[in-house]
């Protein structure tokens, strides 16, 4: 259970499972040779046998455990909220605009190794910064709110 | 003659203000590249390519191009003077570039890397203006069969070369290949794994994953790495020549790193670590005292520095001659080229001769820039690498989703770009290697196409790959490697050179 190696393999093999099933759909051979099913159908079955050598890898010749892969205490957590962050920066960019959710996102990231007022004003100014710089200078579509920041 | 005059056309265009500003700002990211250590070439690339969508293509592949060889210039700088080799690289250079700082000699160290950087760097570039031109007429003779068999031995030699598991390396490929069957089949036009997605139609796009693998993975991995507190720079930065007694042998070693850099570079699937490692290798042989090595010698520095930036130029022949890119950061630049509307390969040479010629133009001029750049600012450049990354990384963060949105100006890349970040962590402290992912991604269509046109050729007999000459011999190389990798596997002798490196 703690053999990150044998979950990542049963991952992929998972993942070649499903794509290989699907490949079953689509058609095999055509009276041209190789139809679009072809590829992925055999993509698929050998990336699931290479899986499962690496199943048998991970378990056998290569124990690569969660513990001394993964972080702990705070750095882990500051991962866990940089993904976090960018995934609430999605779901609220389209209301708030980029201005706001940006700082939102830095400032999650910020709070780990500043006080909340200097997170703030280092949030603030480098969105502003970077807002200037790609919509006014660089003229990058950035997502935006009805007022245009 | 033809080549010459078209290198003096290549330079009126590089000359132009514009472009000048870009490979100035190109070679100025890379070195802040090369400086900063856990930010690659490849991450940067793939960062700031989407926002060259406005620009023309000659000035943004010129600015991608100087970033990718401005950054083999910056590691050395941080290697020799605090230790902390700024991409992958640098690492061999640090052997003994930083034994001869603390020795008070940082100074002719750098000097000595930045001489054999040019020398490499300019002889590559005039070795690549030479070459390529009878390649890409070569490679127009190529049939589909031929391709396909080219990108099977390219392929092959990448996975052969990275990674420490070959299984690994082999799955890293193989799940790059099936994400690049995502969406329309070029040939039938039938759709593959959309999932009833609309955005999936027209497959994943190249550049967010790249974005997300590279860069957001580099983020989660830079934070759990403790920054060095009190990184010192070792010396004083003095006297940039080497003594008379080291010329002659700086300058054969100087030699022997482009003749290195320059074949490595023309092979698929190496990467910028291996001419390092084999000029150190062939340096340390050919002394007449290699217990020097190791403790301060001037050849350990000229030979591996000269060698990576020679590697450089010629890494880019397979890529405008066959259109194959050789290493992830090539392979961004192969990205760049499609989005700008331009198909790397063998008719490149003449449908845009103008661009391929100005890009080369560009590297001699990017490399002089940058040695103007190295000796004098060196200290400037190392106080740089300095920045702890709780500034540098949300910055990088950022861009990483301004980034992605801009691919088509929508959070669904973004949302893509986070996917990919997870999984390129999750390989990475795997030990799965990320260049197999991007590279047969990129090739996965080349290669699907070719190998369909010429089984339709063949009315789908297989056995008509190897009743062609060319296409035979490929394919026999190709599942030599393979047996010969599958070998060292299981005697478990795989190498230094089977690290993942991002370049």
């Amino acid at each position: 259970m703690k053999n990150a190696g044998a979950w990542m393999a049963c991952a992929l093999m998972a993942f070649a499972l499903v794509m290989g099933w699907q490949a079953l759909t689509l058609r095999y051979y055509t009276k041209f040779g190789p139809g679009s099913g072809f590829m992925p159908v055999w993509s698929s079955v050998l990336l699931f046998l290479l899986s499962a050598a690496y199943l048998w890898e991970s378990l056998r010749r290569d124990v690569i455990r969660f513990r001394d892969i993964l972080p702990e205490g705070k750095t882990l957590w500051r991962n866990v909220t940089i993904l976090l962050a960018v995934l609430v920066f999605i779901l609220i960019v389209p209301y708030t605009g980029f201005v706001a959710a940006g700082i939102v996102l830095l400032l999650a990231v910020f709070l780990f190794d500043f006080k909340w007022y200097a997170g703030l004003a280092l949030s603030v100014t480098i969105i502003l910064i970077f807002f200037y710089l790609f919509r006014t200078l660089l003229k990058v579509p950035l997502p935006v709110n009805a007022l245009g920041w | 003659m033809d080549s010459f005059v078209q290198l003096l056309q290549g330079f009126a265009t590089a000359g132009t203000w514009e472009n000048l500003l870009y490979c100035t700002i190109g070679v100025t990211i890379g070195m802040l590249v090369g400086v900063l250590p856990g930010l690659g070439p490849t991450t940067v690339t793939a960062l700031l390519l989407p926002l060259t969508f406005g620009l023309d293509p000659i000035p943004a592949i010129i600015m991608l191009a100087g970033i990718y060889y401005g950054s083999m210039y910056g590691g050395t700088i941080t290697t020799v003077l605090i230790n902390t080799p700024g991409e992958a690289a640098s690492v061999i250079t640090a052997l003994d570039g930083y034994p001869m700082a603390k020795q008070g000699r940082a100074g002719t160290a750098l000097g000595v890397a930045a001489i054999g950087s040019f020398v490499g760097g300019t002889l590559s570039v005039v070795g690549l203006a030479f070459v390529a031109p009878p390649l890409a007429r070569l490679a127009l003779e190529f049939g589909p069969a031929e391709f396909f068999a080219l990108i099977v031995l390219g392929l092959s030699l990448i996975v052969g070369l990275m990674g420490k598991s070959l299984i690994r390396g082999l799955i890293a490929a193989l799940f790059g290949f099936i994400l690049s069957l995502i969406g329309q089949d070029p040939i039938t036009g039938s759709l593959r794994w959309t999932f009833g997605q609309p955005h999936l139609m027209g497959g994943l796009d190249f550049v967010t994953i790249a974005i997300g693998m590279f860069g957001l993975s580099e983020i989660l991995i830079a934070f759990e790495q403790k920054t060095e507190a009190g990184a010192k720079i070792a010396a004083k930065i003095k006297g940039l020549l080497p003594r008379r007694e080291e010329w002659r042998p700086t300058i054969m070693s100087i030699l022997r790193g482009t003749g290195i850099g320059f074949l490595i570079g023309l092979i698929p699937g190496s990467n910028t670590v291996i001419p390092n490692i084999l000029s150190y290798t062939v340096e340390k042989r050919l002394a007449k005292d290699p217990p020097r090595f190791g403790k301060g010698a001037i050849e350990g520095v000229a030979g591996p520095e000269t060698a990576n930036n020679a590697y450089c130029g010629s890494a880019l022949i397979p890529l405008f001659t066959l259109g194959i890119p050789s290493s992830p950061t090539i392979a961004i630049l192969f990205g760049a080229f499609i989005m700008h509307g331009l198909t790397p390969g063998p008719t490149l040479m003449q449908t845009d001769a103008d661009l391929v010629w100005a890009i080369i133009a560009s590297m001699f001029i990017g490399n002089l820039i940058l040695l103007i750049m190295n000796l004098p600012l060196a200290g400037m450049w190392a106080r740089i690498a300095l920045i702890p990354p709780r500034y540098l990384y949300p910055v990088v963060l950022i861009i990483c989703i301004i980034g992605a949105y801009t691919v088509s100006n929508s959070l669904w890349d973004v949302g893509v770009m986070l996917v990919f970040g997870i999984i390129g962590y999750l390989f990475r402290k795997l030990d799965i290697p990320l260049a197999p992912v991007v590279l047969t991604f990129i090739l996965g269509n080349l290669m699907e196409t070719s190998m369909m046109q010429a089984l339709i050729g063949f009315q789908g007999n297989f056995l008509g790959f190897f009743q062609r000459p060319i296409s035979g011999t490929l394919l026999a190389v190709s599942i030599l490697i393979i047996a010969l990798s599958v070998y060292s596997n299981i005697r478990n002798r795989r190498n230094l050179l089977g690290g993942d490196a991002e370049e």
